[in-house]
């Protein structure tokens, strides 16, 4: 009886789609697309993380293997370890900083409101190649403006780039310098849904500006905040072209692995090493935990129902 | 009537086909396409007009990308089945890699002529376990040390390559000869990062044949002549005697065109670098110097990176031929060679190039030295070294240990090489 029911639900779904093609055609294209691109290689790549394969040669089955071997694996357990080091460097920071300018961007006090957004938003459309060429004339031991700078203080000069700690540290401003403008824009998009009425309420209460942002701007900005707070998250373990430009000479690995991120490894396993089953299940391992930090991080921070 | 048309319009359109298919045949143009990065692209260059009017049937179609880019690709469309070009060019570093993958087409009955006519060293990464041969070298990087003559002069040491050479006899001299020209004048006596990518530690052990691998191919980065050569790169690192940064960064390029580091130890085609782009403004100042040795009688010689052209296994047969008569031209044609190593110091790996009279030539940016001469000395007795197709990964792993050590993470040598080994063992299956 019940497969029955299924049937009968089945052959409706599909007669809808035919007495609806003419749209169904119309958005197909995104539709084969994912699948092409985004749900074919997702699904086989599951597939081969159960398998050792060099890329070309027969696949060899290998059950559970290269998950095991994961937990082995220095470089992988280093990546994941860099991953939280580095987004306690700079998300919050840069998180807090984009709302700040945000803010201040949002406010009708400001002049040039425009020129101030280009140009904090303008790193992230600069070339990388020009900003690894810069940071590294920046950060040189010898030849460096930063060590320059506080050579004037009577600093000695610092390796910045070739020190673990120090290594990370250059990683996240580069970060934060790159993805701050993207930030601003998204939590000002937030900030100008903010009703006007609400500020001007408060402020016939007797509220001050800093009372108005706690009570007012920071609760209303909680889903945007939460979005940006996640998306980097997401892209803090992904992060490849930073560290990539910035040690190159390491392919992004940094000094003792200081700055291999998950991503950057997962590329020299598949793409240098040629292990492509490896760097699958690298893949799968690293979806899993970050689909675990994106629910404790809703569950901390999302509205309480 | 229709019918009538359409059966004329039908045998109009074939003998189109046909007499198009014939003007093919009767021109028989083939196309190679070629991938390859700047430097060989222009290296062949000088000498592409007298390969078309040899061949003047075959048309070379290059594509030029970085190296990163070629072995990506190459990957990708091996893995696809189609898409790769008929030849490619490949660093020996990454050539057994797509050995190992099956991506080359076995050209051994072509090569084995030219066998006895190429650098030795440089057959190794070209063949399999079998002895199949899949790539024809292309250049060899042969090491020597690049020395600024002005610095040395400052410093009060002679300027003049034989009195350098007689100074850096060893390395310990070498050692002693940083310490006084940083005591004396403040220059550091060459670059290396603190935070190392390998390559000079790996040209050291090349010098000593002691690599990452034996010839059976069991770990052995963990032996007495690595543990010396560690302990040795360390003091520098230690005593504040190299300037830290990584090569081809800014701070690099800074160091050798401002008079900031005495010396480079690298291969030839860091000479074609140097005049060119990176210190033009210091012609005259610079002269080259065989390497030191480990100890008395050793080899003034070793090896870093070096090309080979190789055939993809999706060449079509009927342009193996032609693909075949490219790579036999562009690593075997003497004349054109010549013309590489002359342009951006491409070294022949080709032997009969080495008696060139290019070789005595005397070069102005060297300070009127023959200095070709000191490469081609070097090139004749590199000792032997192979990259395998773990070489990445090997030196991926080095660099975390050798980082490790150099930063003072790991006090003993011989521990920081034993993890490294342990770690490559572990990773590569090897013994």
């Amino acid at each position: 009886m019940a497969k029955q029911g299924q049937e009968i639900k089945k052959e409706s779904l599909f007669k809808k789609i035919r007495k609806n093609k003419i749209p169904y055609l119309f958005i197909s294209p995104f539709f084969i697309l994912f699948a092409i691109f985004l749900l074919y290689p997702t699904a086989y790549s599951f597939y081969l993380s159960f398998f050792k394969w060099n890329g070309t040669g027969p696949k060899l089955y290998v059950g559970l293997l290269n998950y095991i071997n994961l937990f082995a694996n220095r470089p992988f357990k280093q990546s994941l370890m860099n991953g939280v080091i580095i987004f306690l460097e700079y998300v919050p920071s840069m998180t807090l900083l984009a709302l700040i300018l945000a803010s201040l961007l949002n406010s009708k006090y400001l002049k040039l409101q425009g020129v101030f957004r280009t140009f904090i938003f303008l790193p992230y459309v600069t070339a990388t190649v020009a900003v690894a060429f810069s940071f590294q004339l920046l950060l040189d031991k010898k030849y460096g403006l930063a060590n320059l700078f506080l050579g004037f203080f009577g600093t000695e000069p610092i390796g910045w780039l070739n020190t673990p700690n120090l290594a990370r540290i250059c990683l996240s401003s580069l970060v934060t310098w790159r993805w701050l403008g993207y930030n601003m824009v998204i939590l000002l998009a937030g900030l100008q849904n903010i009703p006007l009425e609400l500020y001007e309420a408060a402020k016939i209460d007797g509220a001050t500006p800093t009372q108005s942002f706690f009570r007012i701007t920071l609760p209303l900005m909680k889903p945007m905040l939460l979005f940006c707070i996640l998306l980097s998250t997401v892209g803090t373990f992904s992060l490849f072209e930073e560290p990539y430009i910035l040690f190159l000479p390491s392919r992004g690995a940094g000094p003792m692995d200081a700055t291999l991120t998950p991503v950057v490894y997962l590329y020299q396993t598949g793409f240098r090493y040629l292990h492509f089953g490896s760097a699958s299940s690298i893949a799968y391992a690293l979806f899993i935990i970050l689909f675990l930090a994106s629910l404790f991080e809703i569950k901390i921070l999302g509205e309480k129902k | 009537m229709r019918r009538m048309r359409m059966l004329v319009l039908t045998v109009v359109i074939a003998s189109l086909l046909v007499v198009a298919s014939m003007g093919s045949a009767f021109a028989q143009e083939t196309t190679v396409t070629v991938w390859a990065w700047q430097f060989p692209a222009d290296c062949a260059q000088a000498s592409m007009e007298r390969f078309n009017a040899l061949y003047p049937d075959i048309n070379v179609e290059w594509e030029i990308m970085g190296p990163g880019d070629v072995y990506d690709n190459l990957l990708l469309a091996l893995s696809a089945g189609e898409g790769a070009p008929d030849a490619v060019c490949l660093e020996s570093s990454h050539l057994a890699q797509y050995v190992a993958l099956g991506g080359l087409l076995d050209i051994t009955d072509r090569a084995l002529p030219y066998y006895d006519k190429m650098e030795t060293a440089k057959w190794v990464e070209a063949r399999d376990e079998q002895g199949r041969i899949y790539a024809m070298p292309l250049d060899s990087g042969p090491v020597a040390i690049w020395y600024r003559r002005d610095i040395f002069g400052n410093a009060g040491f002679p300027s003049d390559p034989e009195s350098v050479a007689e100074l850096l006899d060893t390395w310990d001299d070498f050692y002693e000869v940083a310490k006084l020209v940083k005591e004396r004048s403040g220059v550091y006596m060459f670059a290396d990062p603190g935070s190392s990518d390998g390559r000079l530690f790996e040209m050291l052990l090349w010098q000593q044949e002691a690599g990452y691998v034996d010839r059976k191919g069991k770990v052995v980065i963990d032996s007495p002549k690595a543990v010396r050569t560690l302990e040795w790169l360390g003091k520098f690192h230690k005593e504040d005697l190299v300037q830290d940064t990584s090569p081809w960064t800014a701070g690099w390029y800074a160091g050798i065109d401002e008079g900031g580091v005495a010396t480079i130890i690298e291969a030839v085609w860091m000479g074609g670098f140097l005049w060119s782009w990176i210190t033009p403004g210091s012609a005259g100042n610079w002269g080259v110097v065989p390497l030191p040795v480990w100890e008395k009688d050793g080899v003034r010689s070793s090896n870093d990176g070096g090309s080979t052209y190789a055939i993809t296994n999706q060449c079509p047969e009927e342009k193996i031929e032609a693909a075949w008569k490219f790579l036999e031209f562009f690593t075997a044609d003497r004349q054109a060679l010549v013309a590489g190593w002359r342009l951006l110091d491409n070294f022949p790996s080709l032997m009969e190039c080495w008696t060139d009279p290019l070789v005595e030539e005397e070069v102005a940016f060297f300070g009127e030295q023959k200095y070709r001469k000191v490469f081609t000395e070097a090139a004749k007795k590199i000792p032997w070294w192979n990259y395998t197709k773990d070489y990445s990964e090997m030196n991926s792993i080095a660099q975390v240990y050798l980082t490790a050590y150099n930063l003072g993470d790991e006090t003993d040598a011989q521990e920081a090489l034993t993890q490294a080994a342990a770690e490559i063992r572990a990773r590569t299956g090897r013994e």
